[in-house]
């Protein structure tokens, strides 16, 4: 009998799934000044300020900014290196820097000093070894190229301006779903990064040594976030770009969303991801729709449009919703390729989100923060649920653009336990 | 927790076998009791197959574990719990239920074995088990 038990106890043992939720986390400095960089933990992410109006340049900023990573996040490399392996199964691990190899040459210069300088800090040197807890210079462009070469992150937006808005000014709520590790990798580097131009600054909200935006926003108050719209075409690399480099490039260049959304689907602009881009500002949203390769539901071609509140949309789709508008992963506009109807994941969340506007009513910022963290009685995994707020949700943004009121619900960062309510933490920008 | 419908019949035949061979295992247990059963090695024949059929336990096991990774390119349970899709942690789990219920009955039958009886007229020898 002892021994049926022991071999009772093996299977148990060698089926146990995700014992341990607690994170031990290695305690670095609470904070980092250098000429040009300052970081500050805040309990569960980090607030970062990189000036360029200090002189340096930005191969020096990157070097900075690396060596303040470091004080803080002792671990930093472990992290990052730990977090690309479980991405990236060993037999795609060097397939993946030839995919870095081909963006590369279409980066703008300074981002590449900046990418260069954080990895003449960190210790991997030339040589790419999967999990020896080293950051390579290779992982360090893998790493900020992750949404271009490996995977996108999969979202919601739900945005109201104008008379569905309690203030007639724009209210947008934006989540990011995304895994973060089987050690929390990424809650354990979140941050909200401000980058101080000569004439312009912007905001990121995103992860330490990552320089793309993922969500941000600039101090003209034009707001934007990307989220993934796979088609399901094979993939091509060769001659394209970063799209969360050059998202960062149109916030710090440009003033209106007009001129940031045109900046993005600029059609010289190739990129190996088909995505969208979500856009606010204090009187309007849209989603720009940057469908490059698939097939038209019309028989025309894909087309790079923005999508707006009355936009005619796909057959099947249907949104008639005024001064508002939506956005999960998928392509709507009229004539694009449809990756909406077929896949569940996607029309779950579209149909619930129309369902919160059936009243007719304006919403206010708690309604809009209602909408983004209501999840019944606990969170699902992210492909089995309608709620925008699910298992795999990181961070939750409640942004309003005219008056830069920003508030953020950041995933637990010491704990792989979804918390039931989100807590938000309001943050003060600029 | 059940959202699809694989997930919907490998629940109810997962049921059927463990509630059926729990039945079986019960009524072992009594005859254990009444004394109709007793405990056999078996010798090194029996000692073999015990270590066998635990490594072959331990190996289904490994496999099990390793689903995310082999059938969802290198994800983990954390990832399949977070991202989803959900039936795929529960069938796992049924599934493995099933097995060591199984498992269980195939041990206990394998060394708990029906007394023999001896017919003093027919010379012969009954076996039963």
């Amino acid at each position: 009998m002892r021994r049926l038990g022991v071999a009772v106890l093996l299977c148990a043992l060698v089926l146990q799934i995700g014992c341990g939720s607690q994170i031990f986390i290695t305690k670095g400095s609470a904070n980092y000044k250098s000429s040009c960089v300052a970081i500050n933990d805040k309990g569960n992410y980090y607030d970062v300020v990189i000036d360029y109006s200090k002189g340096l340049n930005h191969k020096q900023v990157g070097e900075q900014f690396a060596k303040g990573i470091l004080k803080v996040i002792p671990d930093y490399e472990e992290i990052i290196d730990s977090y690309i392996a479980e991405n990236i199964p060993e037999i795609y691990y060097e397939k993946s820097f030839q995919r870095v190899e081909d963006i590369k040459p279409q980066l703008k210069k300074e981002y590449i000093d900046e990418i260069e300088g954080m990895a003449e800090v960190f210790s991997g040197g030339k040589s790419n070894v999967r999990m020896d807890k080293k950051l390579s210079k290779d992982e360090v462009y893998l790493f900020n190229l992750f949404l271009d070469v490996v995977k996108g992150s999969q979202c919601s937006f739900v945005s109201v301006y104008g008379s569905r808005s309690s203030t007639n000014k724009t209210i947008t709520g934006r989540s990011l779903d995304w895994y973060g590790g089987d050690r929390n990798q990424l809650p354990r580097i979140q941050a909200v990064i401000t980058i101080k131009n000569p004439g312009s600054s912007i905001c990121s909200i995103g992860y330490m040594g990552f320089l793309g935006v993922i969500t941000g926003f600039n101090d003209s108050k034009v707001f934007a976030a990307i989220q993934e719209s796979p088609v399901g075409t094979p993939y091509e690399s060769t001659g394209k770009r970063s799209y969360a480099l050059d998202l960062r490039e149109g916030l710090e260049n440009k003033k209106t969303l007009n001129e940031a959304a045109e900046f993005m689907m600029d059609s010289s602009k190739q990129y190996a991801a088909n995505h969208l881009i979500v856009f606010s500002d204090p009187t309007m949203s849209k989603v720009l729709e940057n469908n490059i390769s698939g097939v038209s539901c019309t028989g025309g071609h894909v087309k790079r449009a923005l999508r707006s509140s009355d936009s005619k949309l796909n057959s099947g789709i249907d949104w008639g919703i005024k001064d508002a508008i939506a956005c999960v992963n998928s392509f709507l506009l009229y004539g694009n390729h449809d990756n909406h109807t077929i896949n569940g994941y996607n029309t779950r969340r579209w149909q619930y989100i129309k369902e919160q506007f059936a009243d007719d009513t304006a919403k206010t910022p708690e309604d809009i923060k209602k909408l983004m963290s209501y999840c019944n009685r606990s969170p699902s995994p992210f492909s089995d649920t309608k709620y925008l707020y699910n298992k795999a949700t990181l961070n939750t943004i409640l942004f309003q653009p005219d008056t830069l009121s920003l508030e953020v619900y950041f995933f637990p960062r010491n704990t792989l336990k979804v918390p039931v309510k989100p807590t938000f933490e309001k943050i003060k920008v600029f | 927790m059940v959202d699809s419908g694989i997930s919907v019949v490998i629940l109810c035949v997962s049921v059927a076998v463990i509630l059926v061979t729990i039945f079986k295992i019960a009524v072992l247990i009594v005859e254990l009791f009444k004394k109709e059963r007793q405990f056999e090695i078996n010798g090194l024949k029996g000692c073999i197959s015990f270590i066998l059929s635990s490594g072959l336990l331990a190996g289904i096991g490994y496999c099990l574990y390793h689903v995310p990774y082999i059938l969802l390119k290198g994800a983990s349970w954390n990832m399949v719990d977070k991202m989803g899709p959900g039936y795929v942690k529960n069938s796992v789990i049924y599934i493995s239920a099933v097995i060591v219920v199984l498992y269980l009955y195939f041990i206990l039958t394998s060394h708990f074995i029906k007394k023999r009886y001896i017919d003093f007229h027919d010379n012969g020898i009954k076996y039963d088990k």
